[in-house]
């Protein structure tokens, strides 16, 4: 059945507009989403007479709406319009069109998914499995649908968690495909870990969400979208059903629809009117659009349902509320971007090189752009340039390898000279040694000196902490080698150096804006524990019969780090000479400096407090246990501190309200 | 001793106890909404019926007929010239509108109040209303309209101009009621369904609305005059990232009709303000099409009583200074077109002395401001990037000097310490980027005494504007500064300016920003803000509401669109068409927009002339600084682009300088033909694909000019 209306639109060319009503942001040097000029902007607003329309989808220039209050599709073509199905379908929720031009409809009152021809004819029907891997409990109540090449039909079932409902050619149920993995909390796996059986068994199963949308691209690789998920909200399936799409770092808890196109650029809908675009990696390129209940200006959207891209590059989406299509289409800024974008996911470097350079003109803060001009001149072995573009872009995978090049250039010019240098230390100390056997240099006095600032005097005590922990205490307890002032220059050194470390080390290791210090953050991560540990220590010490004063844990405490103390900031600096590919030299010595610093703690306490080991691990534990009392007591202070004040401050502000 | 101790410690208590009955007796005798004072009055509406007007011809001359009916205060005019009638009120009953709207639209006048609950409750003449003669003359005459059953009153005075109709509101009495606004009316040159003819209002660079076409809006066109009074807006007290653009400006007060081959021009003559226009168009709400002035007494907005945000809904404990005042004027034949209508407006603003006359020498100029210096936030204070040492300045201007006829330059950032450590303080200059000052005497020199990034430039918090739920004002990420303290930071500096030589200024944010504060109204801050740009000799005016505009010697940043409402149809440049024979107008820099060309052809277009913001050194280097929103500004990326600029836009404005546009027409889809008085027309292509018009072969964006002989 198909009826032919012709409908006068409502066309808004594009110089006619008025100014664009959102921001676009992208993400910026640094990682942060910055303003930049607009890369889409609202041309036209399509309205046909639809209520409450649901889905759209674009194919051969021709516009499918799923006019769903009116229980039909359908279909612009220029100026037309025409319906179809009109009336077979009763709620129609979600459509698609195939190459062949097949029209998959997602019905779900009459709960089916209907195919018809090109023409209009009805050619198939999908009901509800019977099959019982399909599962007794689950519904099938069609809210979307895609097909692939092949044939095969993905359907999204209200309710169904197993994944989509999947149909091949002939309409044959073969499975269920793209679940989600459900999210576990940890207050379910607490729940697991203290509950009965009974009282398990109340519980709801937990169950994956479901997604909210799909789509296939034309290479047949199925896409979904699930409302609420952030990070994994967008996903790519392969054909074994395994997610191949990278985690967002910038997305939306709202997504409701999403579209593909050519070039495999993710287009993004969020109900709250955000359209988000990523590049085939999950790299976000733009955000714009926004929503408005009462304003009603072009582009910004009051309850949008679908998206879709057609060939042209133009982006459609349909509101529900309004009944309108907005077309938002790419602008000269716009279009060279995805242009640059399709040459380098195709890893066309090089032919998208002028794009990339016109970019960057246009827009010096658009972060991917370092990338690509990295890429760029990484492969033409300019790694100085890539190293500096890299850096800018905070990519540390391809930093790390274009450092190893420079380093590697570095090292085949030095290699010689290095080797002369050792060969001439190992000749000296051959010489040395043998003029020293034969009495020829006299031994270096050493011992008998004294230091005669106290301080130095103290630092060279805390030394012996390394050597032997157990007189070192003995030292500190009986004769006071250690005092409280040294070791609080210790405690402020602890500060300073990892203030240093963040200024002095690699990136690849501390990360690119590290730079950047919050003092007071920093302040805070460094003495928290260490305010706790001792804190605890000397509380719980005091009445288990420990034999140390609050002095001595204090003082002991920080020599127990000495290691970390003395060897942290030359390993951050030796980073600098380090690949990703290296990077477990930087990690495994920072485990066994805090390893290390750990057995020192532990040796220390059992001498301050003279425990033995059973006693000192007792300690320990009790120990750990009262600082998570104080931190909980702390925290809630602040909390009941916050609340009071904020409490007499609105009294005050109303009664001065009420006054005046 | 002990006793006593013990009697003082049960005064205490019980003094205390006290204290405490009374405080909680104060918050459970509150009402959220409910001010002090005395009660509000309860008053029942009156019942409704229709009934025909009838009108009585009180005022004449050679072109106009006034008529006017004592039951509603509607009017009628005849225009003899060509037999128009402009109605103002509904002549017959229409059943598709319920009472309240049939009230509404049979009234000249209404009022707006606020009951005991804080709702806005109408008064309108025709239901509620008695009306009265006061005085009569041969060209004027005033009505006192009295609305007995809340004791309100207002008297409105009618004047028969030549062409023109003046209605003021010369008195308004409360009586019990608080008044929050006023329509003057509003169905004046209504229609029904969808007629031929439009509405223009000045939204941006200015707006068509096509009431031949249907609407698919659902919400009408209501905008303030000058902008949104920020003072009654809350800041929020969360961050969420800021997507949705503010609407664009209405900077001229009127509004238009047009109608066949008659127009009528609604110019806002008094209390603009505090005037809002509000547009409908058929299909939203009823099936009229109407424009009008709502003139604002007292503002609704949230009291704030706590930190989180929470708060009441009061109104405006005192009344605006609100002197209404519409002046119609009615336009027939050539004049009812938008480029009559704009040259009417401006015959308006020139009579009233708020826009000059001038000659412009005949040459087409560009406008480059130049960012000089800007300062980055590091872990240890702040270092500075020099972006374009003076050096490097005077080889740009050189290089711009082989192609064009003039160049205005605007300087920003030439303070030690860069743009963003700078204002309400601009001295002393950034001396690693500017040599030998004399040599900049030529150019503008950017400040901004009216807003200030926290804490720069030492202004205390008492020196910042509080809005009227006592925070901080912001606009974008900077403070608003006290409108009555920026005279005394201007003073304090001019004299150090001039000093150096330097006696140009670009003005920020003074022209465009008008709001209340705390404990002032609009008009007294627009008042202190005019008082500060009169120190200044001739500057450079950004965007300027009408009331500044005088003070401009150029005009920068003009807007290239409009807010962009569904109900928005079209573009039409009333701004430039009003504006253009007064001052040079600039683009916004165009350096920042995403489509160059498209930019240029409207530039072309609109008569405006290019304007870039611009840096010797790439804008990379401010991606980490308070002007990172400046993505594109590097000289070198941007040189060839601008020669190309000027060179596209002179070509085509060249021609037309000094002459008027006097019509504008769409010959073709996105084609537009722009007909000068000097006989040049341009036909421009905004399409991708060449165009034929006419005998015309037009390349896509890009233009034809046609010099007449």
């Amino acid at each position: 059945m198909k009826r032919l209306i012709t409908l006068v639109f409502l066309l808004a060319a594009a110089v006619l507009c008025g100014s664009v009503s959102y921001n676009t942001y992208t993400v910026g040097i640094g990682s942060f989403l910055v303003k930049s000029q607009e890369a889409f902007e609202p041309t036209e607003v399509l309205y046909g007479e639809f209520l409450s329309p649901e889905d759209l989808f674009v194919r051969d220039g021709k516009l499918y709406v799923a006019d769903s209050g009116n229980s039909r599709i359908a279909v612009l073509d220029g100026k037309e319009v025409s319906y179809l199905a009109e009336w077979e379908v009763l709620n129609p929720q979600g459509i698609f069109v195939d190459e062949k031009g097949t029209l998959y409809i997602a019905d779900s009152w009459s709960r089916n998914v209907y195919k018809y021809d090109g023409r209009g004819v009805q050619t198939g029907v999908l009901s509800r499995p019977d099959s019982p891997l399909y599962g007794k409990s689950n519904d099938f109540i069609p809210l979307k649908v895609a097909a692939d090449r092949r044939g095969n039909v993905y359907v999204l079932s209200q309710g169904v968690t197993n994944g989509l409902v999947v149909f091949n050619r002939d309409g044959k149920f073969v499975g269920f495909f793209g679940a989600n993995e459900p999210d576990v909390t940890l207050r379910m796996i607490l729940q697991r870990l203290f509950f009965t059986q009974s009282q398990k068994e109340q519980l709801l199963r937990i169950k994956p969400p479901s997604p909210g949308n799909l789509v296939v691209e034309d290479s047949g690789l199925v896409w979904t979208v699930t409302t609420g998920l952030t990070d994994k909200a967008i996903k790519r399936f392969n054909v074994a059903g395994t997610n191949i799409y990278g985690d967002l770092d910038f997305s939306s808890s709202d997504f409701i629809d999403l579209d593909i196109d050519a070039f495999g650029n993710v287009y993004a809908l969020s109900s709250t009117g955000l359209i988000f675009i990523y590049d085939s990696y999950g790299n976000l390129l733009f955000l714009f659009g926004g929503q408005s209940y009462y304003e009603n200006r072009r582009g910004l959207l009051r309850s949008p349902v679908a998206i879709d891209v057609a060939g042209d590059g133009r982006i459609y989406v349909l509101d529900k509320e309004d009944g309108t299509i907005t077309v938002f289409s790419p602008t000269a800024f716009g279009s060279l971007v995805l242009k640059g974008v399709s040459y380098y996911n195709q890893g066309m470097y090089l032919e998208g090189e002028a794009i990339w350079r016109e970019v960057q003109k246009l827009n010096s803060s658009f972060l991917l752009t370092y990338k690509v001009l990295g890429n760029i001149e990484f492969k033409r072995d300019n790694y100085g340039q890539a190293f500096d573009y890299f850096s800018l872009a905070q990519d540390k995978r391809s930093y790390s390898e274009a450092f190893w090049h420079l380093r590697n250039d570095w090292l085949q010019k030095v290699v010689g000279l290095l080797f002369v240098a050792l060969v001439a230390l190992a000749v000296f100390d051959l010489v040395r040694s043998v003029l020293k056997r034969q009495g020829k240099i006299k031994p270096r006095a050493r011992a008998g000196r004294e230091i005669r600032f106290r301080l130095f005097r103290e630092l060279k005590a805390s030394l012996k902490f390394l050597k032997n922990p157990f007189d070192a205490v003995y030292e500190m307890k009986r004769n006071g080698a250690v005092s409280f002032s040294t070791a609080t220059l210790l405690y402020i050194w602890m500060y300073v150096q990892n203030v240093l470390i963040l200024y002095l080390a690699s990136p690849l290791f501390v990360g690119f804006r590290a730079r950047n210090i919050d003092f007071l953050a920093l302040f805070y991560d460094t003495y928290r524990l260490l305010f706790l540990w001792i804190v605890g220590n000397f509380l719980v010490s005091e009445i288990s019969e420990g034999e140390g004063t609050f002095k001595h844990i204090y003082i002991g405490t920080i020599e127990a780090f000495l290691p970390i103390l003395l060897f942290a900031l030359p390993l951050a600096l030796v980073t600098n000479l380090l690949t990703l590919n290296e990077a477990f030299i930087y990690t495994f010595s920072m485990q066994a400096l805090n390893a290390w610093s750990l057995v020192m703690l532990l040796i220390i306490i059992s001498q301050v407090h003279n425990f033995t080991f059973g006693e000192t691990v007792k300690n320990v534990l009790l120990t750990l246990f009262a600082m998570l009392l104080l931190a909980m007591l702390i925290f809630l202070v602040i909390i009941l501190l916050r609340e009071e004040i904020d409490f007499f401050l609105s009294i005050v502000q109303e009664l001065i309200f009420h006054a005046g | 001793m002990r006793v006593n101790r013990a009697v003082v410690g049960y005064a205490i208590r019980i003094a205390l106890l006290v204290l405490a009955t009374v405080l909680l007796g104060l918050l459970l005798d509150y009402e959220p909404g409910e001010s002090s004072g005395t009660p509000p009055v309860v008053f029942v509406q009156r019942p409704y019926t229709f009934e025909s007007p009838v009108f009585e011809k009180i005022l004449g001359n050679e072109n106009l007929e006034l008529y006017f009916d004592k039951r509603s205060a509607g009017i009628k005019l005849v225009d003899l010239r060509n037999g128009k009638i402009w109605h103002s009120v509904l002549e017959e009953a229409d059943r598709s509108l319920n009472n309240v709207w049939q009230a509404f639209f049979s009234s000249g006048v209404t009022l707006e109040h606020i009951d005991a609950r804080n709702t806005v409750r109408r008064l309108n003449s025709v239901r509620d209303g008695e009306t009265g003669f006061v005085d009569l003359s041969s060209d004027s005459f005033s009505v006192a309209i009295a609305f007995p059953d809340v004791g309100a009153a207002i008297e409105v005075k009618y004047t028969l101009g030549v062409d023109s109709l003046d209605i003021s509101v010369t008195r308004v009495e409360e009586g019990a009621i608080k008044l929050t606004s006023l329509y003057l009316y509003p169905f004046m040159g209504a229609s029904k369904g969808t007629v031929p003819g439009s509405f223009l209002i000045p939204d941006g660079i200015g707006a068509e609305l096509d009431l031949s076409k249907k609407t698919i809006a659902t919400s009408p066109f209501i905008a303030r005059v000058y902008g949104r009074d920020e003072g009654f807006t809350d800041i929020p007290t969360t961050f969420s990232l800021d997507m949705v653009t503010d609407p664009e400006r209405i900077t001229l007060p009127f509004f238009a009709i047009t109608a066949g081959d008659s127009a009528m021009l609604g110019a806002i003559a008094g209390g603009d303000l505090y005037a809002e226009i509000q547009a409908y168009k058929s299909g939203i709400v009823t099936p009229f099409n109407w424009i009008t002035t709502r003139f604002i007494y007292r503002e609704m907005y949230r009291k704030l009583l706590n930190k989180k945000g929470e708060g009441v809904s009061i109104p405006q404990a005192q009344r605006n200074p609100v002197s209404p005042a519409l002046r119609f004027y009615f336009l027939d034949g050539k004049n009812s077109s938008p480029s009559g209508i704009a040259a009417k407006a401006r015959e308006d603003f020139l009579r009233r002395g708020l826009i000059p006359s001038r000659q412009f020498e005949p040459v087409v100029p560009l406008k480059l401001e130049f960012l000089v210096s800007e300062s980055e936030k590091t872990t240890f204070g702040r270092k500075v990037h020099i972006m374009t040492p003076q050096s490097e300045l005077e080889k740009i201007l050189a290089d711009v000097g082989r192609y064009s006829q003039r160049t205005v330059v605007v300087l920003r950032g030439y303070t030690s310490g860069g743009l963003s450590t700078s204002s309400p303080d601009h001295l002393p200059l950034e001396r690693k980027a500017i040599e030998d000052i004399s040599r900049l005497s030529d150019f503008y020199f950017y400040v901004d005494y009216l807003t200030a990034y926290e804490g720069s430039g030492g202004v205390s918090r008492a020196r910042y504007a509080q809005n009227r739920s006592e925070q901080i004002m912001i606009n974008g990420p900077r403070f608003i500064i006290d409108p009555r303290e920026t005279a005394s930071f201007a003073l304090e500096e001019l004299e150090s300016f001039s000093k150096l030589g330097i006696e140009k200024f670009a003005l920020a944010n003074l022209a465009e920003l008008a709001f209340s504060t705390r404990d002032s109204n609009r008009t007294e801050n627009v008042e202190a803000l005019l008082e500060t740009v009169s120190l200044f000799d001739g500057p450079i005016l950004y965007n300027p509401n009408l009331y500044m505009i005088s003070r401009a010697s150029h005009i920068s940043d003009i807007p290239v669109s409009n807010s962009g409402y569904l109900i928005e149809d079209s573009v039409v440049p009333l701004l430039p068409l009003v504006l253009r024979e007064s001052f040079w107008l600039f683009t916004a820099p165009i350096n920042l927009t995403s489509d160059f060309r498209r930019e240029l052809l409207r530039a072309v277009d609109y008569g405006l002339f290019p304007g870039f913001y611009i840096t010797f050194e790439s804008s990379m280097k401010l991606v980490e600084t308070a002007s990172s929103d400046l993505f594109s500004t590097g000289y070198e990326s941007w040189s060839e682009k601008i020669e190309f600029a000027y060179d596209f836009v002179s070509k085509a404005l060249e021609n037309t300088l000094g002459s008027r546009l006097v019509e504008r027409v769409e010959v073709a889809d996105g084609i537009f033909r722009n007909t000068y008085d000097n006989g040049t027309s341009i036909t421009l292509n905004y399409n991708e694909n060449p165009a034929r018009a006419g005998d015309l072969e037009i390349e896509p964006l890009s233009y034809v000019v046609e010099v007449s002989r």
